[in-house]
């Protein structure tokens, strides 16, 4: 230790800057996101179906001939998963694996902030009706509605080098 | 007004947030327990989902299940074999035969026997059931459950379905040696000179070994009987078939065992034929209870992460501990 108190070092100093994320940032990350609950989580809901469709063209028939009862559990399940996934990630991280791949975080929320602004994911009326909402939100003010009335936000930190 | 909320808006750092960030860390241990909480989550709900769904209504042929070993009474603990419950299965059959929607009732097979009272009694039920029945054999249709698909007006089994073992089982491990090398006795206390006959605790005498291969030559002979009434066969025709050993859906067909090879397609011919419309499955199942729920947590829960995982990964079903190729 004291080898490198001889040297008056000038070394960079680190610096950050918070900026809003990227729209594309935030698309290709929530992508991801979706990709890793389909494939992971959600996987054993397919229990659930004894003879999945072959194809998107017979889909809309086969879910419209699903039991209702059987619709909601699925419609609920979906939702509670999709919720509980981004909300814990975004509480207890700060970040999804999704948004640590492309470099987003968000600021240090609550619980029930991170359950608040991940709502519009529930595929159940009303709350399906937000997307609309965080689409215009996101493009108009690049922050989504329910961020907005979370009062939290999707940010990049970006880190650079300068001399002191 | 509106612009100057617009104009507020557009900077996160006059934004009223909290500027505090979570600083970056190891989060591998956090990312695992969160994706294990939500697997659980997920394999519960769904491991369960089916028990409480009711049965879809609609439909022109009952499709009944006969899955797992068939007894008096039904088991689905973690640890246990999956087992049909006789009474079960005869409601169903009752239910399908009184129900003026139901034109035909197709029993799905998979299951290898059981016991010979609970598949008797079946067998029974389909043969009194006044619809015309089909017995479909899928991969596995051997013994009682045979003799349930024997009472059916048509079998249909696929080419490399195991069916027959036509016979009776009743071995069991004996202790007795290993008792005596441990110099553990068997204090015997009975009342009734064959009251512990069977009893693994000790050798089977002469004439215990008598009367119980009497008994299950007896239960042979009945099960024969009634299978060559089924099939319209002769006694003598059926027993040089009914030594015990399991036949191959194409070697059924060859011996008069089973009556179409194929599989969903023929059932579904079939019963078009005998309803004279488009066939549609109304799929019954045993009615559970809430208690129902508790052992298939623990049993669905690895089975559902596995199976869903698989499927979308592409791989192959697991459905089945059959051999399989």
């Amino acid at each position: 230790m004291d080898t490198f108190k001889e040297y008056n070092l000038d070394l960079p100093q680190e610096k950050r800057m918070i900026i809003d994320g990227r729209i594309e940032k935030r698309a290709l990350g929530f992508l991801l996101d979706l990709l890793l609950v389909y494939i992971v989580l959600l996987a054993p809901l397919t229990e659930l179906f004894s003879s999945p469709p072959q194809g998107l063209t017979n889909a809309y028939s086969y879910v419209t001939s699903l039991s209702p009862g059987l619709l909601t559990i699925i419609s609920a399940t979906t939702g509670l998963v999709l919720v509980l996934y981004f909300s814990l990630f975004e509480h207890y991280l700060g970040y999804t694996p999704g948004m640590r791949i492309v470099g987003l975080q968000t600021y240090t929320i609550s619980f029930p902030q991170a359950v608040i602004r991940n709502l519009f994911l529930v595929p159940i009326l009303p709350l399906s009706l937000l997307f609309i909402l965080e689409l215009y939100y996101l493009i108009r003010y690049k922050q989504r509605f329910t961020e907005y009335f979370s009062n939290t936000k999707t940010i990049e930190v970006l880190t650079y080098s300068t001399t002191s | 007004m509106a612009r100057q909320k617009k104009s507020t808006r557009k900077s996160s750092q006059q934004q009223e947030i909290p500027v505090s960030i979570k600083p970056r860390r190891n989060s591998l241990f956090t990312t695992i327990a969160i994706i294990v909480f939500l697997l659980l989550l997920v394999s519960l709900i769904s491991g369960c989902t089916s028990l409480l769904l009711p049965e879809s209504k609609t439909g022109n042929v009952a499709l009944i299940p006969l899955y797992g070993v068939i007894s008096p009474a039904s088991s689905s603990g973690t640890f246990e074999q999956e087992t049909v419950d006789s009474g079960a299965v005869i409601e169903m059959i009752r239910e399908a035969d009184a129900n003026d929607q139901i034109g035909v009732i197709v029993i799905d097979i998979n299951s290898g026997g059981g016991t010979p009272v609970a598949s008797a009694e079946i067998a029974r039920a389909v043969k009194d059931a006044e619809k015309p029945t089909i017995a479909w054999v899928r991969d596995l249709g051997a013994s009682g459950a045979y003799w349930v698909a024997s009472a059916s007006d048509t079998i249909v089994a696929h080419e490399l379905s195991t069916t027959g073992s036509i016979g009776v089982t009743g071995s069991y491990l004996e202790f007795s040696g290993l008792l005596d090398d441990y110099n553990v006795t068997y204090n015997r206390q009975v009342s009734g000179y064959y009251k512990d006959m069977g009893s693994p605790y000790k050798d089977m005498t002469p004439s215990e070994e008598r009367i119980y291969k009497n008994m299950l030559d007896k239960m042979h002979e009945l099960f024969i009987e009634d299978v060559a009434e089924n099939r319209n066969m002769s006694v003598e025709q059926l027993r040089d078939l009914a030594d015990g050993r399991v036949y191959l859906g194409i070697e059924a067909k060859e011996n008069g065992l089973v009556d179409v090879l194929g599989s969903q397609q023929e059932v579904r011919s079939i019963a078009k034929e005998h309803i004279g419309e488009d066939v549609e499955f109304r799929d019954y199942k045993p009615q559970k209870n809430i208690f129902s729920i508790f052992p298939c947590l623990s049993k669905d829960f690895a089975r559902n992460i596995g199976e869903g995982i698989g499927s979308q990964l592409g791989q192959e079903r697991i459905s089945s501990n059959q051999p399989r190729i």
